[in-house]
């Protein structure tokens, strides 16, 4: 379970980047944070991750508090950002087996690694490939085979269908709801309106760190969620 | 997950082309100075070996006890291959009962190290620094510099490149990510720095006028664990640096001045401010001192009256030294031991005396070279050839430490030497060859030969080449040997303790600096 209470960032330069954020995702449940650039949307994902230190408040992943106990809470969550980057030189298999081993699994075979890159849709050529040879898109695919193979029962991901192509973008959503049928509890930063209302269980918009609206898929069933969107984000 | 990091770390350095091109000028330099310096080593041991024969030689040929001196040649230390340390030490030490051996007063130095210094020692402290290009040299700049282009963009790189935060988002902690990098850098660097040691050791093993035994290895592998005790130094150091900066451009410039700063600046600069401690003047009064103090000895030995009642011929004389007459009547030489008695003790004297003026001014000399250290210490490269130089036994205090046994040498010698001054073998052996005194007779008798066989028949009799050497079987042997690498390990420690020291502040910043590294 991913939740956040009372979770605010002031950075040095004095913006306040999150404004008491309140949220929680379940097992099972697909969380689409809207927001424009700015909106405080990585700095959530940031704070959950401890790549930054939250000002006050409380960043939670299965019960463990991110600040606080940092590695503990690692343990529960993978992340994918916007641009997945590797290491260059390595291959996908090679950079799979660095990051499975880093998340402490091991005793992971060639083929245990071959069948989660086919399960991400990762072409079969590019699994002895260096990764610095891969578009985007497959480099997307390697950070969710990544992610995959840690075995987290969250899953944070940062604006990670973004500068993909539409076949790309589809392919990654498929991804998503099968691991929603798993039962990992999902949190991903979008501007992709459509996208969000397509596969969120619960959306949220921030506005200059302030989380300004939550819905449900079920509130949103008769709503126009791009509408919505452009609204709170033309009040001032 | 350290050693996952490591490896990540190695593997990454070791598919890289700046890791390649480092292995190869690493290995190619110590390559050559290993080749260059091994053959200087084989060249000084045989240099050591003929020199010793000459001085065992001419020590066997002495004909009186006035004239016995023993020089103390100092065996080349195998170690030297990988420090030269202080080149311009003179190779050997003068012992006799005019001479009290000190550091300061041995013939061969530099000015920096001997009153009557002849060496050449370029007065330019960067001329200095590369007229000594040795193993440690080629360690502590060349590989240092490899260090800092192999950690640069450690932590800068990875979040330039977006790798930094999914690294990050594992179960992998900072301090774990950070003494993985500097394990995996310090493996990379192992690879250059064993691939250089082997180079050197197969060459040594090659050679065809050197052994590699033993405790050759042993102290080979000391210095291999030395070298990289100052590469994960200087590698915490440069890690540090690398924390500080946000850029990989930046970093490698602020790196780069760090390595300059380190590698010339402060030895270069302390070399410099160095010379403005030198003890002013001092040379020059002392010199002008064992002007005075000649004369005045001079002047002292004048006033003991001496009444010559026989004639000599084919005499060497040496005022402040010992003396040797052949060509001298017996009843002569019984008067002269008489004078001898009063004579020596005053030559032995000043000996002592003029050693108490010279040390005094090596003592100097030591606590200039003291201050000179520590203007250069604060650098990990000089930290690093102090400690080789300390472990190879070719440091000053090597030195010193052989003076001080020639000292305690020359005690045992004078023990042996002094009783025979009141024999006529102190300075002639005419009473075991009467056909040497320029008496009526012989006069008579080597015209005689003139006449017949020419002047070189009677050269021959007054010739020291007729008198049979000294049996000397008694005389006390000189065991003036340096210490061996681990002799004295003591000498090492203030510059160990100081690599060690910076290595660990350096950790314990890059600890505290990387629990706060920005990823954004």
């Amino acid at each position: 379970m991913i939740q956040a209470i009372d979770l605010s960032k002031r950075y040095e330069d004095g913006l306040l980047a999150l404004d008491h954020l309140n949220l929680r995702i379940t097992p099972g449940q697909i969380y689409c944070l809207l927001g424009a650039n700015g909106a405080g949307k990585t700095t959530t994902i940031n704070l959950f991750f401890n790549f930054i230190e939250p000002t006050s408040g409380t960043a939670l992943l299965n019960g463990k508090d991110c600040a606080k106990e940092p590695l503990e809470a690692k343990k529960y969550a993978a992340y994918v950002s916007e641009n997945v980057m590797l290491y260059g030189n390595f291959t996908a298999r090679q950079n799979l087996d660095f990051f499975t081993r880093l998340a402490g699994r091991k005793n992971l075979g060639k083929e245990d690694y071959y069948m989660v890159m086919r399960q991400v849709g990762l072409p079969e050529r590019a699994f002895e490939q260096r990764v610095k040879t891969f578009s985007k898109g497959m480099r997307q695919k390697l950070g969710i085979a990544i992610a995959i193979l840690k075995q987290a029962p969250a899953l944070l991901l940062d604006e990670p269908t973004s500068g993909l192509d539409p076949k790309a973008g589809a392919e990654f959503v498929d991804l998503l709801m099968t691991l929603r049928g798993q039962g990992k509890a999902i949190l991903m930063s979008t501007h992709d309106v459509f996208r969000a209302k397509e596969i969120a269980d619960v959306v949220g918009i921030m506005k200059e760190g302030v989380l300004i609206m939550e819905k449900t898929k079920e509130d949103l069933k008769y709503e126009d969620l791009e509408k919505l969107y452009l609204k709170y984000m033309e009040v001032s | 997950m350290i050693r996952h990091i490591m490896r990540k770390e190695l593997l990454v350095n070791l598919m890289s082309m700046r890791f390649l091109a480092g292995l190869v000028v690493s290995a190619v330099m110590m390559g050559i100075v290993g080749y260059v310096l091994i053959e200087d080593y084989a060249a000084r041991v045989q240099k050591y070996i003929a020199d010793v024969q000459e001085h065992r030689d001419a020590l066997a040929q002495t004909k009186v006890y006035s004239m016995v001196a023993v020089v103390v040649d100092i065996p080349p230390s195998p170690l030297s291959v990988f420090s030269r340390g202080s080149q311009d030490l003179p190779t050997s030490v003068r012992v006799s009962p005019y001479h009290v051996p000190s550091s300061a007063d041995e013939a061969g130095g530099s000015a920096s190290i001997s009153l009557h210094g002849t060496g050449t020692r370029p007065s330019n402290p960067l001329l200095r620094m590369f007229s000594s290009i040795d193993l440690t040299f080629v360690i502590s700049t060349i590989l240092s510099l490899f260090a800092v282009i192999l950690v640069f963009d450690s932590f800068s790189g990875e979040r330039e490149q977006g790798t930094l935060k999914l690294l990050l988002s594992s179960s992998a902690g900072r301090v774990q990510l950070f003494a993985g990098k500097f394990l995996g850098a310090l493996a990379s660097l192992a690879i250059p720095l064993t691939v250089g040691f082997l180079e050197v050791m197969i060459l040594w093993m090659i050679h065809p006028g050197l052994s590699l035994d033993a405790r050759a290895w042993g102290s080979a592998g000391l210095v291999y664990c030395c070298s990289l005790l100052y590469l994960s130094s200087f590698l915490m150091l440069a890690l540090l640096v690398a924390l500080y900066s946000r850029e990989s451009s930046s970093c490698l410039m602020s790196l780069l001045l760090a390595w300059v700063a380190v590698a010339v600046v402060i030895p270069a600069g302390g070399e410099y401010l160095a010379e403005g401690f030198r003890p002013a003047g001092a040379r020059e009064n002392l010199l002008a001192e064992e002007v005075r103090a000649k004369a005045e000895f001079a002047k002292t030995i004048g006033g003991i009256e001496y009444r010559q009642i026989g004639s000599w011929n084919n005499v060497s004389t040496d005022q402040f030294a010992g003396e040797s007459f052949l060509g001298i009547t017996q009843e002569e030489a019984r008067n002269r031991l008489e004078y001898n008695q009063k004579v020596f003790p005053l030559k032995f004297r000043y000996a002592e005396d003029h050693f108490r003026a010279v040390d005094a001014y090596g003592q100097a000399l030591g606590a200039w070279r003291e201050v000179r250290n520590d203007l250069l210490r604060p650098s990990p490269c000089v930290q690093f050839g102090n400690l080789i130089s300390a472990l190879a036994g070719t440091d000053m205090a090597a030195f010193e430490d052989v003076v001080a046994r020639a000292r305690a040498y020359r005690d045992a010698l004078m023990a042996y030497l002094q009783p025979k001054v009141r024999t006529p073998e102190w300075f002639t052996r005419v009473f075991e060859y009467p056909d040497v005194q320029p008496t009526e007779a012989n006069f008579r008798y080597w015209q005689s030969l003139i006449d017949h066989q020419g002047e070189r028949a009677v050269e021959r009799i007054l010739s020291w080449d007729r008198v049979t050497p000294l049996d000397l079987a008694s005389l006390p042997e000189p065991a003036v040997l340096p210490p061996g690498a681990g002799a004295r390990p003591e000498r090492a420690i203030p510059d160990l303790v100081l690599l060690i020291g910076s290595g660990i502040v350096c950790a314990l910043l890059g600890i505290l600096r990387v629990r706060r590294y920005p990823l954004q």
